[in-house]
């Protein structure tokens, strides 16, 4: 039986590798069962929570967020938040790519695709806000964080440069900021959608 | 099942030879519970949280049509071999 002086000592090891709620109470409730199952073979509590540690070492050390960033956090972590957030990405890619196709094919449905869009970024956005789902200051650091702002960064150079270079003179005509402006919109509305449902996928 | 639950019962059913690694098994569990494969759900034990996953209609079907193609591909291995 683990004590509740043992229990807190779990948290507070656990607390220290900054893992979200979600993560940290699957990992708490598994760390509690694992010792406990070690204790029952005749392990001290001190024993089994070092051998826990131990078989949780790799994955609950700190590394960088991304490339970029001077943030650490755990590598389990890590794992969950990147393969939301490329999921994020794809799939932005992926209908900016239909919009695209939209707006050289079907030239005249796509100020359409624009007000659909819009509309669906405002709802969720009243949503959160009506059912105080969110405050107004979350959803600015969620619209300024770094990991979006880069891809944003990274995504602009590459909408730009490409529409620079393929279509020089006819750039703006083209309309690539429209494309990009399609793709920033959808990454807004994703984030926004996982925020509800209470997901995370920015740290 | 919750996690913990998962990794003793593949250690079980395997007799040791599968070791789950925990952090192999959460990143997992979020993704498929992100592509709606599998739905969770939060349960008070002990005064503390704990995650029970369940698989969704959409899992279900998806675990038949892998333990079929895995299913085929052991029958073709074994064929190949016992030539």
């Amino acid at each position: 039986m683990i004590s509740i002086i043992q229990q807190q000592e779990i948290k507070s090891f656990l607390q220290k590798r900054n893992l979200s709620p979600v993560i940290s109470n699957e990992i708490y409730d598994h760390f509690i069962v694992q010792i406990s199952e070690l204790m029952k073979n005749n392990l001290s509590f001190q024993e089994a929570f070092l051998k826990t540690k131990l078989d949780w070492q790799s994955e609950l050390e700190m590394v960088k967020a991304d490339l970029f960033s001077f943030k650490k956090i755990a590598k389990i972590e890590k794992t969950v938040l990147q393969s939301r957030f490329r999921n994020i990405i794809l799939s932005s890619i992926v209908f900016t790519m239909f919009g695209f196709a939209v707006l050289f094919f079907l030239n005249d449905y796509f100020y359409l695709m624009q007000i659909g869009l819009l509309v669906t970024l405002v709802c969720l956005l009243l949503y959160n806000f009506i059912l105080k789902k969110m405050k107004f200051r979350e959803y600015y650091e969620l619209s300024f964080h770094p990991l979006i702002l880069r891809n944003l960064i990274l995504g602009s150079v590459l909408f730009f440069g490409v529409g620079y270079f393929t279509q020089s003179m006819n750039f703006w005509e083209v309309g690539i900021n429209k494309i990009f402006l399609i793709y920033a919109i959808a990454i807004q509305i994703q984030l926004l959608y996982f925020r509800t449902k209470k997901v995370n996928v920015l740290l | 099942m919750y996690g913990y639950q998962m990794t003793q019962r593949a250690k079980e059913l395997t007799k040791g030879e599968l070791e789950m690694t925990e952090g192999a098994l959460y990143p997992l569990l979020h993704k498929l519970e992100g592509d709606g494969l599998i739905t969770s759900e939060i349960q008070k034990i002990n005064g503390r949280d704990r995650k029970y996953y369940l698989l969704t209609d959409k899992g279900k079907k998806q675990q038949a049509a892998q333990e079929a193609e895995m299913k085929t591909y052991l029958f073709n291995l074994n064929t190949i071999f016992n030539i």
